[in-house]
């Protein structure tokens, strides 16, 4: 098998195995890995991988879905736009973007279940797509004017005479500084800035005569505050610089931010203003990312659970049917349970959700339909060079889709599982990977993969 | 289990049989049931159970408050029920309904996710204690140790926080088909090596509190849990009719469960979309109407397979809404709300304090009952397990005709 040496690297980072570090860093800035993808990644080498995450001008690869926008795909429907939501992650040159895109639609979380319109579902999420990587400041302004947040958060029926606090409040709680900063009081100050923000024609627009124009204090600031006012004032306010880093580091690295890992991101938001693209740059770069605290520390979301398992088997399958798998899962996409978005972690691990990711596992891995239908080939991981033997066949599968790591005892059962034949009353025979071993045991072995404990994680 | 070695081979079930749990010790008829369901996004308890002679009412809620006639009078007493709540209120006439008025967390917080997290845990200081409330205090109870079947979450993906214990959460169950694992049909004779295989990547019992740790432990109770389940509710056969949607059906899986022999004590499960900030009268009525006949059916459906005298259906909100209507045809985040307890061992009528319109705590009903000492009734009276330990010393009321 043919494995690109790493490209010289002056990340202060030599402790982790570069395949490995760089399967991790596809699986945090995107979705995974699909064959082949990592020789080449590696070719190109880490920090320049990074830099085109981030920087990525060339095409994306998604002309030909966004094509059938109006046609084949009618965003009038909400699956419509899962569907074309499920394509782009599973399919795009520009990872990080859609990845990027998931972590504010968590944040931003606005359910279609109230919006009740799958068009500004659409809209909202291109705000994330185009906007996710640039200042937050700016990012705020618009998601607040998007016509499904002010539906979700009954800001666009907020009136002078009756200020509705919905979005006043969940935009310091959720959105900006998090608890603490500001008191009830600023709560209901807020929700007067923000009276006369409507949905005319499904845009935004400013209605003067149901707006408050009178003074109001808001974190400790007087004036006659508007809603961009009120926006500046938390976006701006230390508590969320320090809050939104910490919740990149804990989407993107681990959950247990060290105040030392943490510090720089702060420093390189307020040196750019905000921007989550610098912030970002300094985390992927940070020896903490590549760490052992970071590799595997996280429980994949079902979004990153069948995206990445799509990818990493390299098979097709149809992207409709994908989104009320994750949904049954426990992430319906555009239909976060609240304003809270997804609690993720543990929280996704149940027994029934655990059922759901077994039973995925085996439908996807059974996929057998014709090329070009619903089909995945169990062959495909091994790239082109064929397994010689049972134990090239297990150190090649668990190398492909979990970095080569996988405990003893299990390793044991999972070879165990492959020298028991597929039909028990069949002469043993020595192995050959023939169409009967693919078709059988190798989609086997690789639902049993998907379905291990080491799989779930990230 | 009635099943020969070549049925479970033919069902592909072998490695998962191994696994089976074993039934409760207890004579599964010697338990009383609670089920949990909780009311998310805050319930209005003003429109649930109005004050509607007080002219304050509509005054503060011009467009919101219930007309004359979507109100079903409460004998004795000023209020009215909302009249989407007929079968509630039919099983309050007969005295089987508890109604608890004002009840609330001690110190308003009007954030969803913060009073949530406090009524779930019952602890004012929510994050210093992961565990739920019924987790906790199933614990009290020997054989629910290594018996997770002791209580059940029901529907979505995830477990409520109520039903976290210490050392992990209580398994969750959106339906009794999804709850099994799929065999490749093409192989059907690697079925059981596929499922050995399945038990023996999950099968490390060793905790060093890390996520593959906890996934392996869940997994294990999962597919534990998974044959007992399959085998139990068998038997069952209902010919009583649930609301349509999800929360109809959720309710139907916990009669079928309860009519089972796996001793399951605890429920919980959720209706949500109370958050009624705008256009609030059809959304609330639509939801109050679900959980009314819901847990009518529940419990009419219990009767009919013998177990309705071991059943309470108690329900919870992490607040009521501000008195005033807002601009939008509905109410923001206030404080002091109801709950509901129903079934034949409920002691019915109404308890708590009232609101007085002329005397809202800053705009809101006041939080005048602490909700602990719902719930130290509830574990004292129904559960027989001791309030103290989990939601402090809470003086209690009398809910249950029996203690």
């Amino acid at each position: 098998m043919a494995r690109a040496g790493p490209a010289s690297d002056r990340t202060p980072m030599a402790g982790m195995d570069p395949r490995k570090r760089m399967a991790h860093l596809l699986r945090r800035a995107g979705f995974g890995v699909a064959p082949r993808e990592l020789d080449r990644r590696l070719a190109v080498g880490f920090e320049r991988t990074v830099h085109e995450l981030l920087e990525f001008e060339g095409d994306d690869g998604l002309a030909e879905v966004d094509r059938l926008i109006g046609g084949i795909l009618d965003f009038n429907a909400i699956d419509d736009v899962r569907t074309w939501w499920v394509y782009r992650m599973v399919h795009t040159r520009r990872p990080l973007v859609e990845k990027v895109a998931f972590f504010w639609h968590g944040h931003f979380a606005t359910a279609v279940g109230k919006v009740g319109n799958a068009q500004w579902m659409a809209q909202q999420n291109q705000i994330f797509r185009e906007h996710g990587l640039g200042r937050f400041g700016d990012l705020l302004q618009r998601v607040a004017r998007d016509p499904a947040m002010l539906g979700y958060l009954d800001g666009s029926s907020n009136r002078k005479a009756h200020p509705n606090e919905n979005f006043a409040r969940e935009v310091m709680e959720l959105f900006t500084t998090g608890l603490g900063p500001y008191a009830e009081k600023d709560v209901q100050e807020a929700a007067r800035a923000f009276t006369g923000w409507q949905v005319k024609d499904g845009a935004f627009a400013f209605n003067p005569a149901e707006h408050d124009d009178g003074s109001k204090a808001v974190l400790g600031r007087t004036g006659r505050f508007d809603g961009s006012d009120v926006l500046r004032i938390l976006s701006e306010h230390p508590a969320t610089g320090q809050r939104i880093c910490r919740k990149l580091f804990s989407f993107f690295a681990h959950d247990d931010p060290p105040a030392k890992a943490l510090q720089p991101l702060v420093q390189a938001w307020n040196d750019s203003g905000g921007s989550i693209r610098e912030v970002l740059r300094t985390l992927f770069l940070s020896a903490e990312f590549s760490s052992p605290r970071a590799w595997r520390a996280k429980i994949k979301s079902p979004a990153e659970y069948v995206i990445g398992t799509i990818r990493a088997l390299g098979g097709t399958v149809t992207p409709r049917a994908m989104a009320p798998l994750m949904a049954r899962m426990g992430q319906d996409l555009f239909n976060p349970p609240s304003v809270k978005g997804w609690d993720g972690g543990r929280a996704w691990i149940s027994t029934s959700s655990l059922f759901e990711r077994f039973n995925f596992a085996a439908a996807v891995t059974g996929q057998r339909g014709p090329e070009g239908t619903s089909h995945v080939d169990p062959e495909s991981i091994f790239e082109g060079v064929l397994p010689t033997s049972l134990d090239d066949v297990l150190e090649r599968t668990v190398a492909h889709l979990l970095d080569g790591e996988l405990p003893a005892d299990a390793r044991a059962a999972l070879r165990g599982y492959l020298e028991v034949p597929d039909d028990p009353k069949a002469k043993a025979v020595p192995f050959a990977f023939d169409h009967r071993f693919a078709d059988g045991k190798l989609r086997g072995l690789l639902h049993l993969v998907l379905s291990s404990p080491e799989y779930q994680l990230s | 289990m009635g099943l020969t070695r070549r049925d479970l081979l033919k069902s592909g079930a072998a490695g998962i049989a191994a696994l089976s749990l074993p039934l409760p010790a207890l004579a599964a008829d010697a338990r009383r049931i609670l089920v949990v369901v909780q009311l998310a996004g805050g319930n209005d308890g003003l429109n649930t159970l109005a004050p509607i002679s007080d002219p304050a009412y509509r005054k503060l809620r011009p467009s919101v408050a219930l007309a004359a006639n979507e109100a079903l009078p409460m004998r004795d007493t000023p209020l009215v029920l909302n009249s989407v709540m007929g079968k509630l209120h039919a099983l309050f006439e007969r005295g089987q309904v508890a109604i608890v008025q004002g009840v609330g967390t001690p110190s308003v917080n009007r954030s969803h996710f913060e009073s949530t997290a406090i009524w779930q845990t019952a602890r004012l200081d929510p994050h210093r204690e992961p565990a739920g409330w019924l987790g906790r205090a199933l614990e009290q109870r020997a054989d629910a140790i290594g018996q997770p079947l002791t209580a059940l979450g029901i529907g979505g993906a995830g477990t409520s926080p109520v039903l976290v214990g210490a050392r992990a959460p209580y398994p969750s169950l959106a339906s009794l088909e999804a709850f099994a694992v799929q065999p490749d049909r093409r192989f059907p004779q690697d079925a059981p090596a596929l499922n050995r295989a399945l038990a023996a990547v999950h099968a490390d019992p060793k905790d060093d509190g890390s996520p593959a740790a906890y996934i392996r432990r869940v997994a294990r109770t999962a597919l534990g849990a998974s044959a007992s389940l399959a085998s139990a509710t068998q038997g069952y056969r209902s010919m009583i009719e649930y609301p349509r949607g999800p929360f109809g059906d959720q309710l139907r899986l916990v009669a079928q469960l309860c009519a089972s022999p796996l001793g399951t004590t605890a429920f919980h499960l959720t209706l949500g979309g109370f958050d009624t900030h705008a256009n609030q009268k059809g959304q609330q009525a639509n939801l109050l109407r679900q959980l009314s006949d819901g847990v009518a059916a529940l419990l009419e459906d219990a009767e009919a397979h013998g177990f309705v005298e071991r059943l309470a259906v108690l329900t919870y909100s992490e607040f009521g809404r501000r008195a005033q209507e807002n601009a939008s045809g509905g109410t923001d985040h206030g404080a002091g709300s109801v709950a509901f307890l129903a079934g034949p061992g409920v002691q019915g009528g109404l308890y708590g304090k009232t609101v007085d319109l002329g005397a809202l705590a800053d705009g809101d009903v006041p939080s005048s009952l602490d909700f602990r000492a719902l719930y130290a009734s509830v574990l004292q009276s129904w559960l027989g397990l001791k309030p103290a330990p989990v939601v402090g010393p809470t003086p209690t009321l009398r809910l249950f005709r029996t203690a």
